[in-house]
């Protein structure tokens, strides 16, 4: 069943066009990476979905609702949990309030107790440090609060932008680890990545993005063996 | 915390001090009443009266000015927003308020309420299209209501125009204001370790990231910039029954950038620092009269805010108390709050 559809997308920042009629779709249960270099609109795309940006054209549905007219935070209580770029922790809350903000739009008690009780089981660590101020956190452990923030808003898309960037090696597989545990667990995911070999490791299908456009699109398998992404993002 | 709760559970928790709050606010009320006593029978040390009127004067503005930088602590220091209209929302409270004692013969304890609603209700007015905007345009358009409503007293005769209006009975006293001041402090206090004052904290930290969460960012900007209209409002009406006379000269920019100096004296996002903020430079200021005329600098004196600010600024930017509090209003930690499940 498509989840989320982006039909033909324009999306522009004044005169530059980001998003020239970039199509692509989302089954449930599925992970799908989108790849690209820098600038190819591989962020846009989520802060579109996200309704952070306006669309000039195209259609933006989830579960064959029109997000276009919603603004950011009803998209939110929808069902789009956006892990933003550079993680957006709150420095001066505590990582238990970080995690209590994102239940904020959520009436269903019974089960955001439940939901804590699973990101302390997923990150053990924040467990730990949950009376510890955002900004006190490590990197890794920042990236692990920004994940598990976003799986208490209950999406049923989770988007993830750069989960691996400025990580070290251990914790970028730690991280991805984990994407494929909360994968399974029944939480569609749409992953933005520069890491390739890893995004194309755990995901099922895979879009390239170049300055706007969708130019390949398969299963991460294909995508993997197909000589242009091993040239361009895969390193030969 | 982590749940909905039903409006009367939130609203019980909010009073709740722990006991640092009750301690304090045990002490605060102490020192009220000493400082009445001394004045009611004339106390003194040698020949030095404790509390002589000149003081209880001082007292009194230092407490009505607690409620103006608290409450603008709210936007500027928890909300991280730069709104500079403050005295606008003074002069609506002193205005409205007067409006009720002067032309429609009202009580006082009416034209209270009256006052603060009315700055509630022009703050909301005003909300609508300034946070369509934010930082420096927030700025600017705070700034820009600030002086419509000055421009707006000048031209209605009915309540005095440019000579000011006068005539308000004498209602409000040193007493009512230390209520007052203590009231809304501790209000403020539970406002600010309220989910909205996470929320508050959120949006400083991080718009965007407080939107993915599923908040209404908008929606919280306003409330808490209505709050803070709201006790300006609170705090005109006290000050337009002290002083018995209100000016529109009293309420332009430059009274807001006196509130200014003290809340970044004080520090951001502290409410003892504003307190600390408002005294230091009540007491700096009214020293300093006595001081500078000594030497015929008296017209000096003006020259010692702007001083001050540049000099915070350049050694102190987040102010005396930035961020923190004294140890008497508990932390965020300490208020009691439901445990969320543990995992």
């Amino acid at each position: 069943m498509k989840l989320l559809e982006f039909l033909d997308v324009e999306v522009a920042y004044g005169a530059i066009v980001a998003l020239q009629g970039v199509s692509f779709q989302v089954e449930e249960g599925e992970i799908v990476t989108l790849l690209g270099a820098n600038g190819a609109g591989k962020s846009t795309t989520l802060r579109t979905i996200s309704g952070l940006l306006p669309l000039r054209r195209g259609e933006v549905r989830l579960g064959g609702v029109d997000l276009r007219k919603l603004p950011a935070h009803e998209i939110v209580a929808r069902g789009i949990a956006h892990v933003p770029e550079g993680r957006g922790i709150f420095a001066n809350l505590t990582v238990q309030e970080n995690l209590e903000l994102a239940t904020w739009t959520r009436k269903d008690k019974a089960q955001v107790a439940a939901d804590f009780r699973y990101v302390y089981e997923l990150f053990p660590r924040l467990g730990e440090r949950r009376r510890q101020l955002g900004g006190t956190l490590s990197g890794g452990e920042q990236q692990m609060l920004a994940v598990a923030r976003a799986l208490m808003t209950r999406g049923r898309v989770m988007l993830l932008d750069e989960p691996s960037m400025g990580l070290s090696p251990l914790l970028v597989k730690e991280i991805f680890r984990t994407i494929g545990e909360i994968n399974a667990r029944g939480t569609t995911i749409l992953l933005v990545e520069q890491n390739a070999h890893m995004a194309l490791k755990i995901a099922h299908r895979g879009y390239v993005l170049e300055t706007g456009r969708v130019v390949l699109a398969g299963t991460a398998a294909e995508l993997a063996a197909d000589p242009r992404v091993k040239e361009a993002y895969l390193g030969g | 915390m982590h749940t909905i709760q039903p409006e009367w559970q939130i609203m019980r928790d909010r009073l709740r001090l722990g006991w640092r709050g009750y301690a304090a606010a045990g002490v605060y009320a102490a020192l009220v009443i000493l400082v009445m006593l001394a004045a009611r029978y004339q106390w003194s040390i040698g020949s030095v009266e404790l509390a002589n009127p000149y003081y209880l004067h001082n007292l009194t503005l230092i407490g009505i000015n607690v409620i103006l930088v608290a409450s603008l602590n709210l936007v500027n220091g928890y909300l991280g927003e730069f709104a500079i209209g403050h005295a606008g929302f003074l002069a609506v409270g002193a205005y409205a308020s007067s409006v009720v004692t002067l032309l429609f013969h009202q009580s006082f304890w009416v034209a209270l309420p009256v006052g603060a609603l009315a700055g509630a209700v022009v703050g909301y007015l005003i909300a609508l299209p300034a946070f369509k905007t934010f930082g420096d345009y927030l700025a600017i358009v705070t700034l820009g209501f600030n002086m419509i409503i000055v421009n707006i007293i000048q031209n209605l005769e009915v309540i005095g125009g440019p000579r000011g209006w006068g005539g308000q009975p004498k209602m409000t006293s040193f007493w009512l204001v230390a209520v007052v001041a203590g009231l809304s402090l501790i209000i403020l206090r539970n406002l600010v370790y309220s989910n909205y004052g996470r929320v508050w904290l959120a949006i400083r930290e991080n718009e965007i990231a407080a939107e993915m969460m599923g908040v209404d960012v908008m929606r919280y900007k306003m409330i808490a910039f209505v709050i803070a209209a709201f006790f300006a409002g609170l705090a005109g009406a006290l000050w337009a029954h002290y002083q018995q006379y209100i000016h529109p000269s009293s309420f332009t920019y430059l009274r807001t950038t006196d509130l200014l100096v003290m809340l970044y004296l004080g520090g951001m996002a502290s409410l003892s620092g504003s307190v600390l903020g408002v005294t230091i430079m009540t007491v700096l200021l009214e020293s300093l009269r006595g001081v500078l005329s000594q030497f015929n600098l008296a017209e000096w004196r003006m020259v010692i805010s702007p001083l001050v600010l540049i000099v915070i600024m350049l050694t102190r930017p987040q102010g005396l108390m930035g961020n923190r509090e004294f140890a008497f209003v508990p932390r965020r930690e300490e208020v009691p709050r439901r445990e969320p499940a543990r995992g």
